[in-house]
């Protein structure tokens, strides 16, 4: 699923680690989530949202919206 | 060594050490070309190689970012039952063969043997319950099934060779190597680029 994790990571000038940290999950799961490779579960989902405070299809792009959508 | 791809190399030069060293002290055991005690303890000897291994490993697991609380109370797991292993199947093996008690004495000490075996695998059912982090959950389930996927697989097609009398019989308990290498192959399958 694409997402524009990685631009809002860099808007607040955030490491992978940096949102890991603040997310409680390994730096490897913010990669996998931000190259598309991992689909977070509902629950992470709205925490990644509160976290940037935007809703979540603000973050996650639905598939079927294609891949215009991302930032 | 800092860099994953430094870490990791270190971490599997150490897993490579420590299955040629366990597994060749086990053949050279079974073959009778290190018999006795020089090849009990020269076995036993090769699992003192895990203490630099999960060290290793857990350094690359960091480097990698994935070095959970889970992870490093599984490895604590397997490294305690792996030193129980030794222990309790070097001392059933010395009384069996020393002393060739009755069967139910004999029933016990292949239990002991057994059961530190039993811990790791336990071991393993308690990481994915306690890792907090959904996607290396997954990936742990993954590897998992690859693995339980390879020993069916093997032990399918090597109970035919058998069956048609083209290869030995061999230990049922050498199923849980086989699942082990299983996850080393599901770990290949799911290389992670970034790391």
């Amino acid at each position: 699923m694409l997402n524009n994790l990685k631009v809002l990571r860099a808007m607040r000038n955030w490491s992978q680690g940096d949102l890991a940290e603040k997310l409680e999950v390994s730096r490897q799961s913010v990669n996998a989530i931000e190259t598309g490779k991992y689909d977070p579960s509902l629950p992470l989902a709205f925490r990644i949202a509160e976290l940037f405070d935007r809703p979540i299809e603000e973050i996650f792009v639905a598939p079927s919206r294609g891949s215009s959508r991302a930032i | 060594m800092n860099s994953p791809l430094g870490a990791r190399a270190n971490s599997r030069s150490w897993i490579g050490a420590y299955l040629i060293a366990c597994f060749g002290s086990a053949a050279l055991l079974k073959r009778g070309i290190v018999s006795g005690w020089p090849g009990w303890g020269l076995f036993a000897a090769s699992f003192l190689l895990l203490i630099p291994l999960v060290r290793s490993v857990e350094r690359a697991q960091a480097a990698c970012g994935i070095n959970s609380v889970a992870m490093r109370t599984y490895n604590r797991r397997m490294v305690v039952a792996s030193f129980a292993y030794v222990v309790l199947l070097l001392g059933g093996v010395a009384v069996a063969n020393y002393f060739w008690p009755p069967a139910p004495v004999r029933t016990l000490l292949a239990v002991a043997a057994a059961l530190p075996v039993m811990f790791m695998i336990r071991a393993m059912g308690l990481l994915i319950k306690e890792e907090r982090d959904e996607y290396l959950r997954m990936r742990i389930v993954e590897q998992s099934l690859i693995a339980t996927g390879f020993l069916l697989a093997a032990t399918t097609l090597y109970g035919f060779l058998n069956a048609f009398d083209l290869a030995p019989r061999l230990d049922a308990y050498l199923a849980v190597p086989v699942w082990a290498v299983g996850l080393g192959i599901g770990r290949l399958v799911q290389r992670d680029a970034s790391c």
